[in-house]
C-alpha cells in the first residue's frame, strides 16, 4: 500500500477521507508554516496530533489545527501503516466538516464551473452551512453546475464554487453523473447508446479472448 | 452496423495513447504535437488517437482524448453517443489524481456515458492501489480498476468491467 503526494496538488480533507478505512500515521514534515504534523488514525477516529514531535491534547487545539491543515497545508505528506499513540478519541471527518465552512479553500481545488453536482440526500447539514444550503438546495434537487449557481443567484462565480465545494465537502452534494439521470428518462436527442446486442456480443468475444466463459 | 465508441480519457501522462495502442488492431492515428509547456514529456495529443478492435463482427472505434484543459470541448464531442468511457490515471503520479478527478467529473455530470476508472503503471512499486483511488475519487471499489495499460490482456479486462457494469444495470 502506497498513500503518499504533495498539498499543492491534494486538499487535506481528501486525503483524510481515504484513510477512513485505515490505520497508521499521516506524516506531513512542513504542513504547517514549515513545522511538522503527524495525525495518529484508527479507521476514521483522531487518536494523536503531534506537532513538531510535542502531543497536542486540547480539543480546540486540535480544532484549530485541522482548520489550519485544510486551508494551509503544504508539502509533501505520506501515510504509514502501523501502529498509533492514543490521546484523543475524535471523529475527523465530522470534525472536517464543523471547520470547512470557515476555511479558505484553494483555487486548484474548487470543481470546474460546468461540472453538475446533485443532492445526495443526507439528513443532517452541519450549523454553518446551513444558510448556504438553503438557497442553493432548490437548485441542486435536479443538478445544478457553479455557473448555473452563479447565474441564477447572482453570486460571482468563484462564491459559487467555493460554495459548491463546500457543501461537497459536507457531504451533502455529489457530482451528477447524466448516465443515471437519463437512466429512465426519455432518449436525448444525439446521445443515443448502442443497444445490449451488439455489447453483449463484445463482451462475449472479449471473455474467450481473455479465456474466460463467453457466457 | 454502426460501429460502438469507446472514450479513453485521463491528465497527461496517464498513458491513454499506450492504452490505445495496445487494443487497436490497426495501427493508431495520433495527432502528436511538441508541448507547448512543460508536461513532462515533449509531445502530447492535441486532437484525439484513434485505432479499431473488431471482434465477432462488432467494430469498436477507440477514441483517446487530449489530456490538457484546453482541450476540453473535444471531451464532449468524443463522448457523444459512446459505448463508455475509460478515465486512466497512473498510480504514480498522485499530482495528477485532482486533473483526473476534476475530468472526470466535468465528463460525466454532462454526458450520459458509462464509466470505469483504470489506475496504471500497477506493475511498478510503491504505486496508489484501485481501492484507495476509488474512495478519493468518491466511487465504489468496483468501478476502479488496475491495469498495465501496455498489456493487451488488462486493456482487454478494463472492456470487461465497463462492459458488464453496463449490462448489469440494464438488467436490474
Amino acid at each position: 500500500m502506497a498513500i503518499y503526494g504533495d498539498f499543492e496538488y491534494h486538499a487535506f480533507n481528501d486525503i483524510i477521507k481515504v484513510l477512513q478505512r485505515h490505520t497508521g500515521v499521516l506524516f506531513m514534515r512542513t504542513a504547517l508554516a514549515g513545522r511538522s504534523v503527524e495525525l495518529h488514525l484508527q479507521q476514521g477516529t483522531l487518536h494523536a496530533v503531534f506537532i513538531d514531535g510535542f502531543p497536542v491534547n486540547e480539543p480546540l487545539r486540535v480544532r484549530d489545527t485541522l482548520r489550519s491543515l485544510v486551508s494551509q497545508a503544504r508539502g509533501e505528506y505520506s501515510f504509514e501503516v502501523g501502529p498509533v499513540s492514543h490521546h484523543l478519541a475524535l471523529p475527523v471527518l465530522e470534525l472536517l466538516r464543523d471547520v470547512m465552512s470557515t476555511s479558505d479553500i484553494p483555487e486548484q481545488q474548487l470543481p470546474h464551473p460546468d461540472t453538475r453536482f446533485e443532492s445526495t440526500g443526507a439528513a443532517s447539514v452541519p450549523e454553518n452551512l446551513r444558510a448556504s444550503w438553503a438557497s442553493l438546495s432548490p437548485l441542486l434537487s435536479t443538478g445544478a453546475s457553479a455557473s448555473d449557481v452563479a447565474t441564477q443567484l447572482r453570486v460571482s462565480l468563484p462564491e459559487a464554487r467555493a460554495a459548491l465545494y463546500r457543501l461537497r465537502a459536507a457531504g451533502l452534494l455529489a457530482p451528477q453523473r447524466a448516465a443515471q439521470a437519463s437512466a429512465g428518462a426519455a432518449s436525448t436527442p444525439g446521445a443515443a447508446r448502442p443497444g445490449a446486442g451488439p455489447v453483449r456480443r463484445l463482451l462475449s468475444a472479449l471473455r474467450r479472448l481473455t479465456g474466460g466463459s463467453p457466457a | 452496423m454502426m460501429p460502438l465508441k469507446l472514450v479513453v480519457s485521463g491528465p497527461v501522462g496517464a498513458g491513454k495513447t499506450t492504452f490505445v495502442q495496445t487494443l487497436s488492431e490497426t495501427p493508431v492515428v495520433s495527432t502528436e504535437a511538441d508541448a507547448s509547456e512543460d508536461i513532462g514529456k515533449a509531445t502530447t495529443t492535441v486532437a484525439f488517437d484513434f485505432g479499431t478492435l473488431v471482434l465477432d463482427g462488432t467494430e469498436l472505434h477507440l477514441y483517446g482524448t487530449p489530456g490538457q484543459d484546453r482541450f476540453d470541448f473535444m471531451w464532449d464531442v468524443l463522448c457523444e453517443g459512446a459505448l463508455g468511457l475509460v478515465l486512466l490515471v497512473a498510480g504514480d503520479r498522485p499530482d495528477d489524481f485532482l486533473h483526473a478527478r476534476h475530468i472526470l467529473e466535468y465528463i460525466t455530470s454532462r454526458n450520459p456515458v458509462p464509466f470505469v476508472v483504470g489506475v496504471t503503471r500497477q506493475d511498478l512499486p510503491g504505486v496508489w492501489q484501485p481501492q484507495d483511488i476509488a474512495a478519493y475519487f468518491d466511487l465504489p471499489t468496483s468501478q476502479v480498476i488496475g491495469l498495465q495499460a501496455t498489456c493487451a490482456e488488462s486493456a482487454r479486462q478494463v472492456l470487461i468491467e465497463l462492459l458488464e457494469a453496463q449490462l448489469s444495470k440494464e438488467t436490474v
